[in-house]
């Protein structure tokens, strides 16, 4: 048979600039196929620990190969593309799972989840992570999507005997295969109006008044809102959270957000620029319903983790306002609220993951009756985490709320940040009544603390951050800035 | 002309064998439907000359992926299900989404501003021989998304493995080695009997 000789390829790659750009993640992938026979084979007595010691040192490694990586720019044919906004959200993306890894160390047996796959499973959705944020194809968003999702389903469903974990698996994939439908049939609408599925060529495209393509997008948000569980998209998130082993809650409540909120500002800020009109409002609406089911919806919770569910719902209502404003101080604000966010919920969490009650991990919010009996400095470091969730001023959550709704007001969204503003003091109810439980409430059952060395210094960092952060803000304002040009 | 009535034959074929998929209460039923669908599938991707996929999609989705769900439904031995009450209470709710959402899919068909650009038309696909093309781009321009598949069969993998694996105390496993090794002597006890001792 004759070949037909123009459609072979003489050049396989488009260089080696592609692996520079890429060293990172093709490093976490190396590593993962090397655990895999490590666990098999070398970590025999102490699977989990030094699985889990492995899988740290090379998240380690990842994120000093991210920070002092020099190659800047596309590669593998346009397929990724990696500036210092990616560098700073994979670093983000790094430094929650580290702490995560961290958390989980010495706390896998007591929430009964010491299978050596939880690192293994970590580190490939984290890979997954990286991809996403480096994406510069719609294909190649999709695939890393998929990639970041599929471990978390398996990781949901680790506690097998547990009928509630398993519950939250299934719940998490149902849902979340919906959601890939959705994004892909947006993807396909858009392929079939614009021709191409490159973020570069939708961007030159500059048709602005395309309803299929305007329809695709929506398609495609509300894909993403699902990931970010923004309302009405949020049904998966409470069962979730409380069905799964409350360490893995704790990876689902901050990394794949981190990403699914980075691939919507590049998707709004960077591709689909030419309809801002159209975007703008259905933002507009998903945080407006996130924040008034956010705020309402955790009133009548009794469950600890289900109200954390819906208080990062609420969360996610002020992060896609500062959104909207649609300029550089809205993505700014965002950034800053993510990353604040993730300390203040590896804060929280740190600590309910050092209580226990009757050898079992607390789960109701009643559980927390006199803590600040036994417990002063962890009550007071709880305090503090709620009253920065709340807003109150100067603590970390006020700064991140008040950019925001800054942005919002310098673009004259008036009724947006009014708005915000109202739900936030609504949602500061459910933030005091847990201060309240712990301060004046007393309980005959003791509360036992279990707190390994690496826990009491994830709590004191996060605390210090949620502290001191008006000393560092104009530092922590040009970082971000820095990293957006 | 006659392509595109054709086009429409087959998709509503597909519609209407997905609607049978979800609504037949015999789960064979619902799996032959699947198959059907995959079928008419591979038809349309005929009609956009990728013969390579058409193949494909019927040797690893008919053949493999759906025969293998028979199997399953086969063993399980699962009753006809009866109606969940439960569904029916959302069902009004659905009906709008569904239509709202359809009449937006017809509005934007039917405005005129809008230009489907003619996919099959795209130079991707009109070499004659796709096969060759398919495995040209896909381990060059489309490396990295062919490798990222591959990291998400490995999960798959792992997946199953972390799922389903669970070592049991006491089971009795066969070690060939110890099979192969045991002499006469250990396992056969010759005894005499006398004449007229046995029974």
């Amino acid at each position: 048979m004759k070949i037909d000789e123009k459609i072979i390829k003489v050049n396989l790659f488009d260089g080696i600039d592609g692996f520079l750009i890429a060293v990172p993640e093709i490093f976490l992938l190396f590593s993962i196929l090397l655990l895999i026979p490590l666990n098999l084979y070398f970590f025999k007595d102490k699977e989990f620990k030094s699985s889990s010691k492995f899988s740290i040192f090379s998240i380690l490694i990842t994120l000093i190969l991210i920070l002092f990586n020099p190659h800047e720019g596309q590669g593998f044919n346009n397929l990724i593309v990696s500036t210092s906004f990616q560098k700073f959200v994979k670093s983000l993306i790094l430094v929650s799972i580290l702490l995560v890894l961290l958390i989980c160390k010495n706390k896998s047996k007591i929430e009964n989840i010491d299978y050596s796959e939880f690192n293994l499973l970590t580190l490939l959705s984290t890979c997954g992570m990286l991809f996403v944020v480096s994406s510069n194809n719609l294909m190649t968003l999709f695939l890393a999507l998929e990639l970041q999702a599929l471990p978390i389903y398996i990781l949901c469903t680790l506690r097998r005997n547990d009928i509630k974990s398993s519950e939250s698996g299934l719940k998490y994939f149902l849902l979340g295969a919906l959601s890939s439908g959705l994004l892909l049939f947006g993807i396909s609408l858009i392929y079939g109006f614009s021709g191409t599925i490159s973020f570069n060529e939708i961007l030159a495209t500059n048709i602005t008044s395309n309803i299929g393509l305007s329809f695709g997008l929506v398609f495609m948000l509300s894909g993403i809102a699902f990931k970010i569980s923004a309302a009405p998209f949020h049904m998966w998130s409470p069962d979730v959270y409380q069905g799964s082993p409350t360490p893995i809650t704790l990876l689902i409540a901050t990394a794949p957000k981190i990403t699914a909120i980075s691939v919507l500002i590049i998707l709004t800020y960077k591709v689909f620029v030419d309809f801002n009109d159209r975007w703008t409002d259905l933002i507009i609406a998903l945080s407006l319903c996130s924040m008034v089911v956010g705020s309402i919806g955790a009133i009548i919770q009794s469950n600890l983790k289900r109200l954390l569910a819906y208080s990062s719902i609420s969360h996610m209502g002020f992060i896609l306002v500062g959104l909207v404003s649609f300029s550089n101080s809205g993505i700014e604000a965002v950034l800053f609220y993510i990353t604040i966010y993730l300390f203040l919920l590896v804060g929280v969490f740190s600590i309910i993951l050092s209580l226990n009650k009757d050898g079992q991990p607390i789960e109701l919010i009643s559980d927390l009756k006199g803590l600040s009996n036994h417990y002063p400095l962890l009550s007071i470091s709880l305090l503090v985490f709620m009253f920065s969730m709340a807003g109150i001023p100067p603590l970390s959550g006020f700064f991140g709320k008040w950019l925001v709704f800054f942005a919002a007001v310098e673009k004259e969204l008036y009724f947006l940040a009014i708005l915000g503003v109202i739900f936030s003091v609504i949602s500061a109810f459910y933030y005091l009544k847990i201060v309240k439980i712990i301060y004046f409430e007393n309980s005959d059952d003791p509360l036992v603390l279990e707190q390994s060395p690496e826990l009491k210094i994830i709590i004191f960092i996060c605390l210090t951050i949620t502290c001191l952060i008006f000393l560092f803000l104009p530092f922590l304002q040009q970082l971000i800035i820095n990293h957006l040009s | 002309m006659l392509s595109t009535t054709l086009f429409y034959i087959f998709s509503i074929i597909i519609v209407l064998s997905c609607l049978g998929v979800v609504s037949s209460k015999n789960p064979v039923y619902s799996v032959l439907f699947l198959i059907l669908a995959f079928i008419n599938s591979a038809i349309l991707f005929l009609f956009l000359n990728a013969e390579f996929l058409a193949m494909l999609l019927i040797v690893v989705y008919v053949g493999a992926v759906a025969v293998l769900f028979l199997f399953v439904v086969m063993m399980l031995n699962v009753k006809n299900e009866e109606k969940n009450i439960k569904f029916q209470k959302y069902t009004p709710f659905t009906l709008l989404i569904v239509t709202v959402v359809f009449v937006e899919i017809l509005y934007i068909f039917v405005s005129d501003d809008v230009i489907l650009k003619n996919i099959s038309l795209s130079e991707n696909l009109s070499f004659k021989n796709n096969t060759i093309f398919l495995g040209n781009i896909l381990y060059t321009d489309y490396f990295l998304l062919f490798q990222i598949s591959g990291i998400i069969l490995l999960v798959a993998m792992i997946g199953a493995i972390v799922l389903t694996l669970r070592s049991r105390i006491g089971v009795r496993k066969q070690v060939i080695n110890k099979q192969i090794s045991t002499s006469k002597s250990d396992v056969i006890e010759i005894a005499k009997v006398k004449s007229g001792d046995g029974a």
